[in-house]
């Protein structure tokens, strides 16, 4: 067992919708550096517990600590401050600016230039330059200057990403960064993303459902279902664990 | 849209604003009477350009904004009227002054709301002053307005002396003068980071929430300035039409921000200023034609919203119009202008 | 306050109430089906309103005399079935075809209407308030604990009760009811069910548009109808939903009784501060209880 303080500790968290229990006692830790991927079928409450991890929504109870500091009545603009960004489900963009400002605002964001007003987003060259590299990191420079509705799936999908990571938080939640694209594509835009979390070294929470994509990257699997948590653990754990294949895997990983 | 529409730079501000000054003593002198038109039209420009910071990059309609240009024009009003004053930059502060105080207040409250709520809490608001205006008339003049003397321009340039004409066209350079400043700010402010938080949070608001922007502050900020500009727009306009009355605060005069901003074209910069010198002749036009304006207001205004949602500068997207424009560079290029 | 002071104030309150729920119920029902929320409404309750000033007072008094019953039951007749044309041919097709392009779209296009009907009003009946309050003097009055009070108003209270009574039962109780209000939470599964929605979206406008035109209608003897009043009904109105909530029967009839309260109110003691007051509650509801009583939760 891990003896530093986590970065990441949810103890029991709580979150009803009416009579629908989308996250019901969940706990888990995460520790710097760590790479979990969250499975679980629709309607497992895997978005709920992002949404909740994020400030997106508040718990009915349960305790979120970052760092150690309980932040689960703070604001989500608080916790974007603390070093926790997340990526949306669904491709979640200005859909009237090119790739390139998108990023870039997702910079001056976190550079606090928001308000900046009498200089243009363009004569900021130092943050046009963050976003080209950032870009670069993920293989996204090539259609920088197209609107969202210009660029293929996987782009938007990316863009999204990239938006999260042009925080640089310390812990990224990604919600189905695959999700709506081909299966042929799916491999490459986790492959991107994946390798631009290695480079830089945040501990990520990222929700997928593709099996082959999860067993092949993950080296920790937390499962839910039904607003609990399965199973928790590595890959060969989770795999030989009955009730997970029960739920999630229908036996194409027996 | 942003990188490819026409005319969003400020060397087109400065084009038009020099045919705004060109055509001045071109049109007195081939049509006179019409050139206090370009003057209204530039004026309100300035109104239109406050509304569509709000509607086009902020995503809040407002079905209000003729309270901010009431205020705007009864701070002239009411300033000369009661305490003397003349000197026109300083009217124009205290217009702007209450223009924000007042869209603080609203605003407060109303940009947590979107759609109809935003559109009718500001409609209301401006109603409510209207109705003050036209029942407090021992203070306001009511339905009569105040009348305007000339204004002292620049502090010390005082225009009573000048004659009718020899006024209108001294106002008109000021003005342009004003309108020119206004928009590069604007164009400015739409193009910051700040303006492309604003579209972040109309086209994806729970994205900018998750970029940590608090969302409500930056809503609250653009209807301030949105209002400011239709306040100033307000008090410029009261010298040239020697009269202020509550109709600069009625429900139409708001409607009437909405019709240029459109027919012009929201989705560009150019839109509203473009939308607003089109329809000060426009209007004209069709008042010496029917008495009816309204209708044919109200009618084109849903026309446009069908069958032209792009307005007026979304012609230039067409095929046609490209080809003139490549026809033209190609002719710059040849003949070096 | 006296005793007959309070009675006619809880009765004034309860008839401004019945012209207003029925504004605002319309409203719902559009809304439910369409997510429009049509600023032109209150137009058709001033075009009911006119058509009663004008028929009454140019033919219905001239031809009949002040038979009680003519006077009451024909003009308003006439005039929800003005409404009701008027509206098939003006509104209808522009809320179809409006349907599902945003609400920046819906708000300028019924704006716009707004601005058309107001301008037409002044067209056909000029710029001079018109009243006939002929049915209102014909039905004399009631004692309200020693002073007399309108009988009208009361006669119109039982008129919106009923007509609301009926359209909760149309809601509740039939199968058309139910296809409506299936609308308004998934159209898609309703179109899936086999039922066309165009076709239900026209009942909803219709329906909407009598109860506009009636209330229009039951309005105009007691007060005279001028231009600028289809925008005093939308302000009322539309401070009625926020109270209520915007898609909720219930919740928009419990708004139209509080706003109602307060106008009332105002109209007794500070008639120059109607609008204040009703924005003043509009904010503070927005402040306290964005969602409203009903909270928006479908019909
Ligand atoms: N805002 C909400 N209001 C009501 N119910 C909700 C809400 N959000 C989620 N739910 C319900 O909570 C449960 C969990 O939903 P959640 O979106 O967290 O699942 P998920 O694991 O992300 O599913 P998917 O794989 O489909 O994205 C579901 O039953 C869902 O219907
Ligand atoms: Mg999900």
């Amino acid at each position: 067992m891990n003896t530093e303080t986590p970065l990441l500790e949810v103890s029991n968290l709580r979150k009803y919708f009416g009579g629908v229990r989308a996250v019901d006692g969940v706990s888990f830790r995460v520790y710097e550096g760590e790479l979990i991927f969250l499975i679980g079928p629709n309607g497992a409450g895997k978005t709920t517990l992002v949404n909740l991890v994020s400030g997106y929504l508040k718990p009915d109870s349960g305790l979120i600590a970052f760092n150690g500091r309980d932040i689960s009545r703070l604001d989500m603009a608080s916790r974007v401050k603390l070093g926790i960004a997340r990526s949306f489900q669904f491709v979640n963009v200005s859909w009237s600016i090119s790739l390139l400002e998108n990023i870039a605002i997702a910079i001056a964001s976190r550079r606090g230039i928001n308000l900046s007003m009498l200089r243009s987003l363009e004569s900021h060259t130092d943050v046009i330059e963050e976003a080209i590299q950032l870009a670069k990191l993920v293989g996204l420079e090539k259609n920088l200057d197209k609107l969202p509705l210009e660029v293929s799936q996987g782009d938007r999908k990316i863009l999204d990403v990239v938006m999260t990571l042009a925080l640089k938080p310390k812990l990224l939640l990604l919600d189905e960064p695959t999700s709506g694209v081909s299966t042929r594509d799916k491999f490459d835009i986790i492959d991107r993303i994946v390798s631009a979390i290695k480079a830089t070294g945040i501990s990520s929470i990222i929700v997928e459902h593709d099996m082959d994509i999860v067993f092949s990257y993950a080296n920790r699997i937390i499962a839910m279902h039904s607003g609990r948590i399965l199973a928790d653990g590595p890959p060969e754990d989770v795999r030989s664990r009955e009730d997970v294949r029960a739920v999630l895997l229908g036996g194409l990983y027996a | 849209m942003v990188r490819r529409e026409i005319g969003n730079n400020i060397r087109s501000i400065v084009i038009v604003a020099v045919i705004a000054g060109l055509l001045y003593p071109v049109i007195s002198s081939i049509m006179p009477g019409w050139e206090v038109m370009l003057t209204y039209g530039i004026i309100l420009a300035i109104a239109a350009l406050g509304f569509n910071l709000l509607f086009n990059y902020t995503g809040l309609l407002s079905f209000g904004h003729a309270a901010f240009v009431g205020l705007g024009a009864y701070a002239v009003g009411l300033s000369v009227k009661y305490i003397g004053l003349r000197i026109l930059e300083v009217q124009v502060l205290i217009g702007v002054l209450l223009s924000a105080l007042l869209a603080l207040i609203v605003g407060f409250i109303a940009v947590r709301y979107r759609g109809i709520f935003f559109a009718i809490l500001m409609l209301v608001t401006a109603q409510i002053l209207w109705g003050f205006y036209v029942k407090f008339y021992h203070i306001t003049g009511g339905t009569d307005g105040i009348r305007i003397p000339r204004p002292t321009l620049f502090f010390i340039y005082d225009t009573t002396g000048l004659g009718y004409h020899a006024f209108n066209m001294v106002y008109h350079y000021y003005a342009l003068l004003w309108f020119t400043v206004l928009a590069i700010i604007m164009w400015y402010i739409v193009n910051s980071p700040f303006g492309y938080t604003l579209r972040v949070i109309k086209d994806a608001e729970t994205r900018a929430v998750a970029l940590g922007v608090n969302v409500n502050r930056y809503r609250l900020l653009a209807l301030v300035i949105s209002a400011i500009y239709a306040g100033i727009a307000g008090a410029l306009y009261a010298p040239i039409n020697r009269l202020v009355t509550p109709d600069l605060a009625y429900w139409t005069l708001s409607g009437k921000i909405v019709f240029m901003s459109i027919l012009g074209g929201t989705m560009y910069f150019l839109g509203p200023i473009i939308g607003a010198l089109t329809y000060v002749y426009l209007e004209t036009i069709a008042q010496r034609i029917t008495i009816h304006w309204y209708l044919i207001l109200g009618i084109t205004i849903i026309a446009i919203m069908f069958f032209m949602p792009r307005g007026l500068l979304g012609l230039t997207e067409l095929e046609g119009f490209k080809k003139m424009a490549r026809l033209f560079s190609a002719l710059r290029l040849q003949f070096k202008f | 306050m006296s005793l007959d002071t309070l009675a006619r104030y809880i009765l004034d309150t309860f008839f401004f109430a019945s012209l207003i729920s029925l504004i605002v119920s319309g409203l719902n029902i559009i809304y439910g089906v369409m997510r429009i929320v049509n600023l032109a409404h209150a137009s058709l309750f001033t075009l009911g309103a006119y058509t009663v000033a004008w028929i009454t007072a140019n033919y219905i008094v001239k031809i009949f005399g002040s038979n009680l019953i003519l006077l009451l039951v024909l003009p308003l007749t006439i005039a929800v079935i003005v409404t009701v044309l008027v509206s098939l041919v003006m509104v209808t097709p522009l809320l179809r075809y409006s349907y599902g392009k945003g609400d920046a779209f819906q708000l300028i296009v019924t704006f716009a209407l707004l601005i058309i009907f107001e301008e037409l009003f002044q067209i056909v009946w000029g710029r001079m308030p018109l009243a006939a309050n002929d049915a209102f003097f014909a039905m004399g009055t009631v004692n309200l604990f020693g002073s007399p009070y309108p009988l009208y108003k009361v006669f119109v209270i039982i008129v919106a009760f009923l007509i609301i009574l009926a359209l909760w039962l149309l809601t509740y109780r039939t199968y058309l009811g139910l296809l409506l209000r299936a609308t308004s939470m998934d159209s898609e599964m309703v179109q899936a069910l086999g039922a066309n929605v165009i076709r239900l979206i026209v009942v909803a406008i219709i329906t909407a548009s009598l109860l506009a035109g009636l209330g229009g209608a039951l309005y105009v003897p007691t007060a005279s109808v001028a231009l600028g009043l289809s925008l005093d009904v939308l302000i009322v109105a539309f401070v009625g939903l926020v109270i209520g909530g915007l898609g909720s029967f219930i919740g928009s009839l419990i708004g139209a009784l509080i706003v109602s309260i307060f106008r009332t109110l105002s109209i007794y003691f500070f008639p120059e501060l109607e609008l204040v007051i009703l924005f003043t509650v509009a904010l503070i509801v927005l402040i306290f209880k964005p969602e409203g009583i009903g909270g928006g939760k479908g019909w």
